[in-house]
């Protein structure tokens, strides 16, 4: 099911921004021209995501000694920096951790997260989650 | 350990018929791996060409009086590191003898730990000899280097030097996976000799912690640093921990899946704590024996083809009482 | 798996300056001039992404993280039954700077605004005193000056200029003013020196934190070969932020060492472990972890009583902090009144906290 979280300029590029789906709070997060959703809690110690930067990978050259930038989609959690693949979900770093991931799609300028739910209702707004909090 | 030849002490480890009578006269000895006490140090010397052509020199005269004498003998390439292009000659140069079966370090004569990449030719020859390197305690004990051989400085006693002995262990593994030394030498292995092992699990866990939060830096480091060293580094048993419950050893090191074929005997002779296979065989699950005392030694040192005489002279050895 | 809700002692909470200008304030005018606070310590630029403030403190008041007593109330003391937060600076390393005078009034003016900023807003924190270790008389007179202030508990080592361990005897005039004002000894990480470290300096972070457990074990068999314990039996010896996945290796290595231990010094009377059970405590944090949830803790219960020696840390607010409930998750539910608490309230000489709650028992492992 499509939750819809927003217009498209509404998201400032390589901010994350979080929003209340179904009960989870979801990182939402436009880098290059491509869009990732993310369950906001990191797997290590339970830690915020949303506030980690999201970073370009940085990839073994030829040879030792040598960087290169591959083009993977990361973001790094504040806590211990390590680092989650924006698009799987899978932790770089420790391979037996991985993170909810969620399939983004823009349509017509709004930005949709796939909730993974069948399609039962029409298209509703996502809060985002300070909005939650003040309805509470 | 003083061992007499005659009347007169000798120096331990000189005496070649006290270590035939107390190494090679075990029956259960196939093989022994000479692998040098204070000669270690030679890498210390200041004058560098010194230090190389004394490591030339021991390699040579290892060949002539020690190997030539039992061919259960075999012997490691010593070189100085102070020169790494000269110590990969003398790789090249010694390495090709088949009763050379290792390349040991000397210490650290650059003054940095082993991974640094003014090292890599080293590793280079080695690799392409097939010779794995043996790094040992009390290699970089000289008290004027720059660097300490413990952490926090310069230990006050004999027994602190020991406790601490894994320290360079540590320094040294570290900076070979951290710097890529795996990486650009995938067939190279290294053993660690005299620093315990009951540490191991406590060192993989920190140093993929640390690894975890910097990885970014070191994108060649492409696997965990505990898998690198399950697969390249290998621990021998000398100076192995004595806990006063023997059996707690065994289940602090079975907490690493594959420990088994990490840990390997040395005896450590004639140091005043070497000990026997059967010493060592108390504090280590019967399940780990066959690895420990041969399996892991076969396959990281770099024999012969023909290891074992063939069947017909053991037949004529036991025939005629053993050796 | 277990969960813990009862009374913490968190012994490393690193409170910090909202700007420099905090400190210079206690500082005599005559320093004005000089621009730096901050040491020049270059092994730390190793450390730099360690350090970086991490914004897990989602309210700073504007300022650094942890700078505001403020948001430490709120991230830490008030939301998980603080009793105490040992506030232990961030991280101290003021006895590195090169000139001597200026330093004796820099670490003089950092206790000042530790008591002054901070002691006297709430009765659950206390601090650790810096000391200006290269000059041991000014550092005796320092713990004279402020050691019976009741909401400190101990003199801080996080630099170590003189590049002894700790044990070495130059420092024990500093142990014996400390020890007359009940103040415990501490170590934190950041006093290895690259020259310290051994096979030569450290080239990357894991290389220079790979080998801190060795830094706090040669620390440790100083005291006891300089017979630290022995001269002050009431001695305690906190070290902070190396692990504690370390003592087992430790403990069995220097107790096979007593026999030389004892022909080389006139110190040692009892064995290395009996000393370490009876004076010494570690922080949890970093904690170490394993593949499986409870390695670590069948590691560290090949020493018996090793529960003795641990308490409770969580680094606020660096980079490798601990949260309390993923620590109660790795270590025993046995262990855990001690080390969220007694141990700590036994070390600092605090009553122990009323219990209104137990802490809670799940079946985890024993």
């Amino acid at each position: 099911m499509s939750v819809d979280v927003g217009s498209t300029d509404e998201f400032v590029p390589g901010k994350p921004r979080v929003f209340d789906v179904n009960g989870r709070e979801v990182l939402v997060v436009n880098w290059r021209d491509d869009w990732f959703a993310l369950r906001n809690v990191c797997p290590h110690q339970t830690e915020i995501l949303a506030t980690g930067g999201v970073t370009e990978e940085i990839g073994p050259g030829e040879r030792v000694g040598q960087l290169r930038v591959t083009g993977r989609a990361l973001i790094a959690c504040p806590r211990h920096v390590w680092t989650f693949d924006l698009r799987t979900g899978q932790c770089t770093v420790d391979p037996s951790l991985r993170v909810r991931a969620y399939r983004v799609l823009v349509q017509d300028g709004r930005v949709l997260v796939d909730d993974g739910r069948p399609e039962r209702s029409p298209r509703r707004p996502a809060q985002t989650v300070e909005a939650a909090d003040r309805a509470r | 350990m003083e061992l007499r030849n005659g009347s007169a002490p000798v120096v331990p480890g000189s005496d070649y018929d006290a270590f035939e009578r107390d190494i090679l006269a075990q029956n259960a000895i196939e093989r022994v791996v000479l692998g040098y006490d204070i000669g270690l140090q030679s890498t210390a010397i200041v004058h560098r060409y010194l230090a190389r052509d004394v490591a030339r020199a021991a390699n040579d005269w290892t060949v002539e009086n020690w190997l030539a004498r039992d061919d259960r003998l075999y012997g490691m390439v010593l070189v100085s590191t102070a020169i790494p292009e000269d110590a990969a000659a003398e790789i090249r140069r010694v390495g090709v003898n088949e009763r050379m079966v290792a390349v040991a370090l000397g210490c650290n004569g650059l003054g940095r730990p082993f991974g640094e990449p003014a090292y890599h030719p080293i590793f280079e020859a080695a690799e392409e000899l097939g010779l794995p390197i043996v790094i040992q305690v009390g290699s970089d004990i000289a008290s004027d280097m720059p660097n300490p051989p413990v952490a926090g400085g310069l230990p006050s006693t004999y027994a602190e030097f020991r406790a601490h002995a894994p320290h360079t262990h540590w320094a040294h593994t570290t900076s070979l996976i951290a710097e890529g030394v795996f990486t650009r030498f995938p067939k190279l292995k290294a053993l660690l000799v005299g620093g315990g092992a009951a540490w191991i699990p406590a060192w993989l866990w920190n140093v993929d912690y640390w690894y975890k939060m910097t990885a970014a830096a070191y994108p060649w480091v492409e696997r965990l640093p505990s898998e690198y060293f399950l697969e390249h580094i290998r621990v021998s048993t000398h100076s192995l921990e004595q806990p006063p419950q023997p059996e707690r050893l065994g289940k602090a090191l079975g907490l690493i899946d594959g420990i088994d074929r990490v840990i390997l005997y040395t005896s450590g002779y004639p140091d005043e704590d070497w000990e026997t296979a059967g010493q060592i065989a108390t504090r280590l699950p019967a399940e780990w024996h066959e690895r420990v005392f041969r399996t892991n030694a076969e396959e990281l040192f770099r024999w012969p083809m023909r290891v074992t005489p063939p069947q017909e002279e053991l037949v004529a050895r036991d025939a005629a009482g053993g050796r | 798996m277990s969960s813990y809700s009862g009374p913490i002692v968190d012994i490393d909470v690193h409170n910090s300056p909202a700007t420099p200008a905090e400190i210079r304030e206690y500082l005599p005018a005559k320093w004005n001039d000089v621009k730096s606070l901050i040491p020049a310590v270059p092994t730390t630029n190793l450390l730099v992404g360690y350090f970086t403030p991490v914004p897990h403190v989602r309210r700073t008041d504007g300022g650094p993280p942890a700078s505001s007593y403020k948001v430490i109330k709120e991230d830490l003391l008030d939301p998980f039954n603080y009793y105490k937060a040992i506030l232990t600076h961030n991280i101290g390393q003021y006895p590195e700077l090169l000139n001597q005078y200026y330093m004796v009034d820099v670490c003089r003016a950092a206790n000042d605004w530790m008591v002054d900023r901070w002691l006297s807003l709430d009765e659950r924190l206390a601090a650790v005193m810096v000391v200006p270790t290269p000059m041991i008389e000014e550092a005796v007179a320092e713990i004279h000056r402020l050691g019976d202030h009741p909401q400190i508990v101990g003199i801080l080592f996080a630099s170590n200029p003189l590049r002894r361990p700790l044990g070495d005897p130059i420092y024990h005039p500093i142990y014996a003013a400390a020890v007359q004002h009940g103040l415990a000894v501490t170590s934190h990480i950041g006093i290895e020196h690259a020259s310290t470290y051994p096979a030569g300096p450290p080239a990357s972070l894991m290389a220079s934190t790979g080998t801190l457990h060795g830094s706090a074990g040669h620390h440790i068999s100083s005291f006891i070969t300089h017979g630290v314990f022995e001269k002050f039996p009431d001695i305690k010896l906190i070290l902070k932020e190396y692990g504690i996945a370390l003592l087992p290796s430790l403990i069995w290595r220097l107790d096979a060492q007593y026999q030389r231990l004892r022909r080389e010094s006139p110190w040692v009377k009892r064995y290395p472990s009996e000393y370490m059970h009876d004076h010494l405590s570690l922080s949890t944090q970093p904690l170490e972890t394993g593949e499986r949830t409870h390695d670590l803790a069948e590691y560290l219960s090949v020493i018996d009583g090793i529960e003795d020696m641990l308490c409770f840390s969580s680094d606020y607010p660096h980079t490798s902090m601990d949260d309390h409930m993923y620590v109660a998750r790795k270590l025993p539910s046995a262990w855990h009144r001690k080390l969220f608490y007694e141990n700590a309230c036994r070390s600092y000489g605090w009553p122990l906290p009323p219990i209104d709650v137990e802490p809670q028992l799940d079946h985890a492992v024993a």
